[in-house]
């Protein structure tokens, strides 16, 4: 088919001569043909300049192809306004040719893209899915925060009560030496003895203090980095008598240990430190003038072992039984035998840190406490189990 | 002055070694005030309101930082009582931390007094604690 043949119009008449057209029908005819055919140039236009907007993307094969297709379809309109005059039938059917060939690939198109389409998440399951995931992140981060909150508050609290703590022995030696520095000579020997072992008070409290912080310290730090060492239950409980030895012998307290634990049954090493801290509370919170009585006894409960240390000294009342696990509490107004008030905040880290439990009752003040905690233990050959696949294990 | 009796005065301090520096610093300070003042010292809120009780105070002293109790507790307790609104009370205190001073007026403290570390200073402050609340101002 050449040129002249596609223009040309023998054998056609135009559509005007073709059957019985009115004015009226005719150009109504036409002028649909020609807005249609303006609508169907103007809308790929529009396409291009969307997707020339949104980038790329929209550059895909579905979107040309459509932009082609309603191309096309402008330009078999627009033949069929012009064969009213001129019949270029052959033209049209060129046109009708090419649109069918385009029209067949945008179907193909949106064919392959039908399925990807279908799959993809509409705006509103994406929204959807976006705000559960900032929920759940969102409450991650709450949860993250609450804890360190209340690290920080309790690191805050341990700063505030030591920087009282300190102060106190600190304004003492302050003071006392002051006294005797700037007015030794208007003092008797007595008195001047007397300012000297306050301050020399002070200065042991103090000590007393940055040794039981450091202990604190450790506690906390604890077992994070290393593995703890299992010893068996009957070692742990002679061991910490053994370390009391002397204060006991001092405060002529009697110890009555009942132990219902297997001669196999291992605990954490650090235990050692929890009993001796119970004992030393014990005696250190007796009754004035009362040699202290204390019971320890412990029974296997399957994978724990409960421990309970009671006494028949100072109790503590209800208010009390809540702080009395926080770091520098006392219970005693302070003098040499009260110590710092790290003993049961040291103990509560250790149990914790082992998984355990720690708690504390009392019937009120003057009628005794009782500490108990709960902590696991292992038998000896679940320890020498776990030592065997360890030689197994890669790593060696 | 115009006080016909001596003041009672309580002090509630759990520390023996703070209890006698002030005690000290109020001799340096006035040699007359053992003869104006009857100071009982208690080291517990216990022993405090005992006393309260039975010889109503004029004037209170009260460390706030006592072991196990807190002096704000009985400093709330106290005011809130309309037997003992009107005593006044000064508190005495390691710490001079903004919260601390706050709560403590906002319980009704009269005053606030931070404990120094220097001894002078703590006969300074004892001094006019003595010049205004014993020899200035009508208690009730």
């Amino acid at each position: 088919m050449d040129i002249d043949e596609l223009f040309g119009a023998d054998g056609f008449v135009p559509r005007w001569h073709c059957g019985n057209w009115s004015d009226k029908l005719g150009w109504t005819t036409i002028i649909a043909d020609i807005t249609i055919a303006f609508c169907y140039f103007a809308i790929p236009l529009v396409l291009v300049w969307i997707a020339r907007q949104r980038g790329r993307d929209w550059l895909s094969r579905v979107f040309l192809s459509t932009a082609a297709f309603v191309g096309l379809c402008g330009t078999i309109h627009v033949c069929d306004a012009i064969i009213f005059w001129w019949p270029i039938y052959p033209v049209q059917t060129v046109t009708k040719v090419a649109t069918a060939a385009v029209s067949f690939v945008a179907f193909l198109a949106f064919l392959r893209t039908a399925k990807a389409i279908g799959t993809t998440k509409t705006d509103s399951q994406v929204r959807k899915l976006v705000e559960e995931r900032t929920r759940m992140l969102e409450e991650q981060a709450r949860v993250r925060q609450m804890a360190e909150e209340s690290v920080r508050s309790e690191v805050e609290r341990i700063m505030r009560e030591l920087a009282h703590d300190l102060k106190e022995p600190a304004r003492a030696i302050a003071s006392f030496t002051e006294i005797v520095l700037d007015r030794g000579d208007d003092l008797d020997d007595e008195r001047r003895k007397d300012f000297l072992a306050r301050a020399n008070r002070g200065a042991h409290r103090i000590i007393d203090m940055i040794q039981e912080m450091r202990s604190y310290a450790l506690a906390t730090a604890g077992n994070r980095n290393g593995s703890i060492e299992m010893i068996p239950f009957r070692k742990v409980v002679d061991e910490a008598l053994g370390r009391m030895d002397r204060k006991i012998e001092l405060s002529e307290a009697s110890i009555k240990t009942v132990i219902g634990v297997d001669d196999k049954s291992l605990v954490a090493e650090s235990v050692i430190r929890v009993i001796q801290n119970l004992v030393e509370n014990s005696i250190k919170y007796s009754l004035e003038g009362q040699n202290p009585k204390i019971w320890l006894s412990a029974t296997e409960e399957r994978d724990q072992v409960l421990v309970e240390v009671r006494d028949d000294g100072m109790g503590f009342n209800k208010e009390s039984a809540g702080h009395i696990f926080e770091p520098f509490h006392r219970l005693k107004p302070h003098d040499e035998k009260a110590g710092v008030g790290m003993g049961l905040a040291i103990s509560h880290n250790i149990v914790t840190k082992l998984g355990g439990r720690i708690w504390a009752q009392s019937d009120g003040e003057g009628k005794g406490a009782a500490v108990f905690f709960r902590v696991p233990i292992q038998t000896e050959s679940e320890v020498e189990d776990e030592q065997v696949e360890s030689t197994d294990g890669p790593a060696r | 002055m115009s006080k016909s009796s001596r003041l009672t005065v309580l002090h509630v301090e759990d520390s023996d070694d703070d209890a006698m520096l002030i005690e000290m610093a109020l001799d340096m300070a006035s040699a007359e005030w053992r003869k104006l003042v009857n100071l009982h010292r208690v080291s517990t809120i216990k022993q405090a309101w005992k006393f309260v009780r039975a010889n109503r105070p004029h004037l209170v002293l009260l460390d706030l930082n006592l072991e196990s109790e807190s002096g704000y507790d009985f400093l709330r307790a106290l005011k809130s009582d309309p037997n003992y609104t009107s005593i006044p009370v000064l508190v005495l205190s390691t710490s001079d931390a903004a919260g601390d001073v706050l709560a403590a007026y906002q319980r009704q403290a009269a005053s606030y007094i931070v404990k120094p570390a220097k001894f002078v200073r703590l006969v300074e402050k004892m001094t006019s604690l003595h010049l205004f609340w014993v020899e200035s101002a009508e208690l009730p």
